[in-house]
């Protein structure tokens, strides 16, 4: 008997004035659709489509499939081409239209693009020195990704050239579980580690911040040019040492650009936001 | 008041009274004393008398005498008058007969004037027809300074009486001679042969012939010029022969001299003259040839000090420190006494040649020394990945000698480069005294060039080991373990011995100069990198470890496995390598963390929590809330305890080092587990091999409560992900441990 991972399609049925309301917190029940059964092999990961499609993406250990929600149907499946790895987790590209798709896999990192799926994309090879635990999109700047991998490192990589990341970050001290963009304000960096810690990082040199390259030399603003300074460079906001054991996922909220939930083994599910000195810096 | 009259009672006086004196007497003295003072009176008295007596006797004898001297005289002077009479007499006789000769001769002289004055006329005459002639004969026998001797005598009445026809032709003659001894004079300054000596005379007799100065004085340079150039070709083919000693001194011997003598002739010659000429010429004349001598000076100076400078570069050779600095010394001392020029101080170019030596040679040394600290690095590296083919105990103690030696040979090579350097500011060394040297090289070339330099260089290639690429995993770990302690010992020690050293060497006061790196901002960067380097080893070896334990859990089946009967071979092995690591970390860092006792509680308080989960789990099956309360058990137990950072700083010592290893190994381990399933007896398995490492990891952490609260978090994780939680009996899982 093996034991696998499943997957389910759930929906929930709110009635229609209580998503009218803000301060509803029933959500109604929810109604099971689809369960996608493991015959050969685990469901690591389900991945909704970027662009609100009807499609979604359901990552197991020996390859990916694309599934319509309308027919509930496998239209697309890749495999990685090299090695037989097991594939650990994945992503959607949020850029040219929905069709790239990224998966991890021991040390590499393999993209494919729906519209053809014979060939890969690209492919990031030794990404980290040991196995890369999560893979996120820049929301705003296409062709570039992070990475965070058991080494403790967060990589930035450009699609186009992947032998080199362009940067890297070592806040944490244990495996790196899950690394997120801010989905507006992608100079906002979210990572969590098997080390308890949360960390908001203020990544500026390589967002799609229209402001990141200016260099003024007015001498009459200093003290704006200094907070700008500070603002733009390359630090970590704050470390968050709310859990006390390895911290899985984080999360931004959809619906406020500054709020985020992590969630830890020991079942504790916190919320923050953002500091708000540096939401007012990035607002104003 | 006995002074204000004559006493009447002293002997001597006028007043003397004698019946007063012999009543005065009668009535002070006895008997015996007036019989004293009668025979001392008495002798008194025959002693003047006497006296007057002999007074008389000379009185009378001078008397006589003085009567004889007078009729002498009276003889003596009589004889005289007679003399003077016959003396006055002659003289009269010898005017008169003078007077006679006088008037005799006088016709006679007058004319023997006239024929002399002829006859001077006559030879110089004789003189100027014989010019051309001699000239002829001078310049054939090469006598140049008769000849334009000659010539000048004669010139004046040439040039008076030149229209003369007589005189004309021999003026013709004269002058065309003088144009070919011109020539000549002239081709002796193209002679490479001549000396400089020779040169000088030649000008000072073309200006004595009245050449124009300023065409004189620009040919003399050229030619000089070409003198000086041979010389300096001389010097470059010589340079690559000679050594360096040889050349300054060929230098200063051949050129220098040369130089000096011709600026020392030129300003005789041409602008300390004593000008007879116009003297409105003069002064421009003379700025003229200042300002042409000048150049010449500055252009020649220029060559031969790239030439020097050349040379210096190629001395490549860096334990010739001694004869390097004797010849720039040499050279140096040349220049300096030298005033060769006003406006030019070309001791200060000398000055900077000699800096750019000593930079040199610093930065020879410090090359040196990177070598040599790269090729021991790589030897140690060696020594530590060859296979060991001596016995155990001797690798062992390897380590820290090598350590020891390694730093011992940086300091001794150290030191000795700063006894070769300090050559350069001896007291004898003239160059060493001027501040700009002294200070360019002490501070910028050998403090901060050298040792700082270097020093930095060490912290730089140690921190290097730690950003390669994961790739080059042939790096032995030890090796940063090795360099860790390398740059911490280093800080400790030889850090400011060195520094102290240098200063006390060189002569730095850190007060004064600003910009000195001080002893501090070293030290801080090497205990940076120390820190590091540690940092790297503790991750790299965790690494090592972890491996094993992820690979071990996950290739295993975890839900079709055996009952278990023994513990693991992997979690032997993970003993085994980190007994290993601590044996290697023992011999260069001390052990002097605080290592709790292993109290034999601990072992039964884990077994009692894992025994309450035991409890509860064993009705895991039947109610969840009991699932929720043991969870609600670990997770407040959690609260209580005390949060483990997984890498906390690591401190300088083994059991600081050997707690971040194994925290990050076990970490590692709970994360693995909680990715699989697991059945019964797959959950027992990981019960037994937790209980086995926990037995055996207890004594390398500070806090054995570290160890026990992380296995047992990978117990409960296990048990989480188990499908029939159910324990082994301690006792079971006791005997097992002790029989593996």
């Amino acid at each position: 008997m093996k034991y696998r991972r499943a997957a389910r399609i759930w929906r929930a049925n709110i009635p229609e004035k209580k998503l009218k309301d803000v301060d509803a917190c029933e959500v109604g029940n929810l109604e099971a659709l689809f369960d996608i059964s493991p015959q050969e092999q685990s469901i690591k990961n389900l991945l909704w489509n970027p662009l609100g499609d009807t499609t979604f993406l359901s990552v197991g250990e020996k390859n990916v499939n694309m599934h319509d929600l309308t027919t509930l149907q496998s239209i697309l499946t890749v495999e990685p081409s090299v090695s037989k790895e097991p594939l650990f987790s994945g992503r959607w590209s949020p850029h040219h239209f929905a069709t790239l798709f990224a998966a991890t896999q021991a040390t590499s990192v393999l993209c494919w693009d729906s519209r053809s799926s014979s060939s890969q994309v690209f492919c990031i090879a030794d990404a980290h020195m040991q196995a890369v635990r999560t893979v996120d999109f820049n929301p705003n700047k296409p062709y570039s990704l992070a990475t965070g991998g058991d080494d403790g490192c967060i990589k930035f990589w450009d699609t186009r050239s992947c032998n080199e990341p362009l940067k890297i970050l070592e806040q944490h001290t244990h495996w790196v579980w899950s690394v997120r963009y801010n989905h507006f304000h992608d100079q906002l960096l979210l990572s969590s580690g098997s080390d308890s810690k949360v960390c908001l990082h203020n990544v500026t040199s390589l967002s799609s911040d229209l402001f990141s390259h200016v260099e003024s030399s007015e001498s009459g603003e200093d003290a704006l040019q200094c907070t700008r300074k500070e603002l733009f460079e390359d630090r970590i906001i704050k470390v968050y040492e709310d859990h006390e054991d390895s911290v899985y996922a984080t999360e931004w909220s959809s619906a406020d650009p500054w709020v985020f939930a992590s969630l830890s083994f020991d079942g504790r599910f916190v919320v923050n936001h953002v500091p708000s000195e540096v939401k007012y810096k990035i607002l104003l | 008041m006995t002074e204000k009259k004559p006493n009447p009672l002293d002997l001597n006086s006028s007043n003397f009274n004698p019946n007063m004196y012999l009543d005065k007497l009668f009535k002070e003295s006895n008997l015996k004393q007036i019989m004293d003072h009668e025979s001392e009176i008495v002798k008194d008295t025959q002693t003047l008398h006497s006296d007057m007596q002999t007074l008389v006797y000379e009185n009378y004898n001078k008397f006589i005498s003085a009567t004889d001297t007078i009729k002498k005289m009276k003889v003596d002077f009589k004889k005289m008058e007679t003399e003077m009479d016959l003396l006055a007499s002659n003289m009269a006789s010898i005017t008169s007969f003078s007077d006679q000769i006088n008037s005799t001769l006088r016709g006679t002289r007058t004319q023997i004037n006239k024929l002399s004055g002829v006859h001077t006329l006559l030879q110089r005459l004789q003189f100027l027809f014989k010019l051309p002639t001699s000239l002829k004969s001078r310049m054939e026998e090469k006598s140049y300074i008769e000849a334009v001797h000659d010539y000048l005598h004669a010139q004046r009445v040439l040039e008076q009486y030149g229209n003369l026809p007589s005189l004309q032709g021999i003026k013709s003659d004269c002058e065309t001679i003088l144009v070919e001894l011109k020539k000549e004079l002239r081709k002796h300054f193209s002679d490479p042969q001549a000396s400089a000596k020779e040169l000088t005379e030649s000008v000072d007799l073309l200006l004595q012939l009245n050449e124009p100065a300023s065409e004189l004085c620009s040919e003399f340079l050229v030619c000089a010029e070409k003198r000086l150039s041979d010389q300096l070709v001389l010097l470059k083919d010589q340079s690559e022969q000679r050594d360096i000693t040889e050349f300054i001194d060929l230098g200063c011997s051949g050129f220098l001299s040369d130089l000096c003598l011709v600026v020392a002739s030129f300003d005789d010659m041409f602008i300390n003259r004593n000008t007879n000429e116009n003297i409105e010429n003069s002064d421009i004349f003379e700025n003229f040839a200042a300002t042409e001598l000048n150049n010449f000076v500055k252009q020649n100076m220029q060559k031969y000090f790239e030439l020097v400078q050349s040379k210096v570069d190629l001395e490549q050779d860096v334990g010739d420190t001694g004869i390097l600095v004797q010849a720039l010394d040499r050279f140096y001392r040349r220049i300096e006494s030298n005033t060769l020029c006003r406006d030019v101080d070309f001791s200060a170019v000398a000055t900077d040649i000699v800096i750019n030596a000593g930079r040199k040679q610093c930065k020879a040394h410090l090359q040196i020394l990177k070598m040599h600290f790269a090729d021991s690095v790589t030897k140690i590296r060696q020594s530590l990945t060859t296979p060991k083919l001596v016995s155990q105990e001797d690798s062992s103690k390897n380590l820290n000698e090598l350590l020891s030696s390694l730093i011992l040979s940086i300091v001794e090579k150290i030191k000795g480069v700063l006894q070769d350097l300090v050559v350069f500011i001896q007291p004898e060394i003239n160059f060493a005294q001027k501040p700009q040297f002294k200070d360019s090289f002490c501070v910028d070339n050998v403090r901060e060039g050298l040792i700082v330099c270097f020093m930095h260089h060490l912290t730089a290639t140690a921190r290097s080991y730690c950003a390669k690429v994961a790739s080059d995993l042939k790096i032995p770990p030890t090796l940063l373990l090795l360099l860790s302690k390398l740059c911490l010992d280093f800080q400790s020690g030889s850090v400011g011995f060195l520094l102290s050293q240098t200063d006390e060497l060189f002569q730095i006061n850190p007060a004064q100069s600003a910009g000195l790196t001080n002893e501090y901002e070293i030290s801080m960067t090497m205990q940076e990198s120390a820190q590091e380097l540690l940092n790297y080893f503790v991750r790299i070896q965790g690494l090592n470890v972890s491996q094993m334990l992820r690979k071990s859990v996950e290739t295993r089946d975890w839900l079709h496995t055996i009952e278990p009967r023994t513990v693991r071979a992997v979690m032997k092995r993970v003993v085994e390598d980190i007994s290993a690591i601590d044996a290697t970390v023992a011999l260069l860092y001390e052990d002097q963390g605080t290592n709790t006792e292993h109290s034999s509680d601990s072992s039964r308080k884990t077994h009692s929590i894992s025994v309450s989960r035991h409890q509860y789990r064993s009705n895991w099956s039947s109610l969840t809330p009991n699932h929720l309360d043991s969870a609600l058990v670990s997770n407040m137990h959690k609260l209580f305890s005390e949060r483990i950072e997984i890498f906390s700083t690591v401190e300088f010592n083994k059991i600081s080092i050997l707690t971040g290893i194994i925290k990050i190994s076990l970490k590692t381990f709970m994360e693995c587990v909680r990715l699989k399933t697991f059945s019964k007896y797959g959950l027992q398995q990981i019960q037994v091999d937790t209980h086995y490492l926990q037995l055996y990891l207890w004594r390398f952490v500070a806090d054995e409560n570290l160890v026990h609260f992380l296995l047992d978090e990978i117990l409960g994780s296990a048990v989480h992900r188990c499908l029939e939680p159910i324990l082994m009996e301690p006792s079971v899982v006791d005997i097992i441990c002790e029989r593996g």
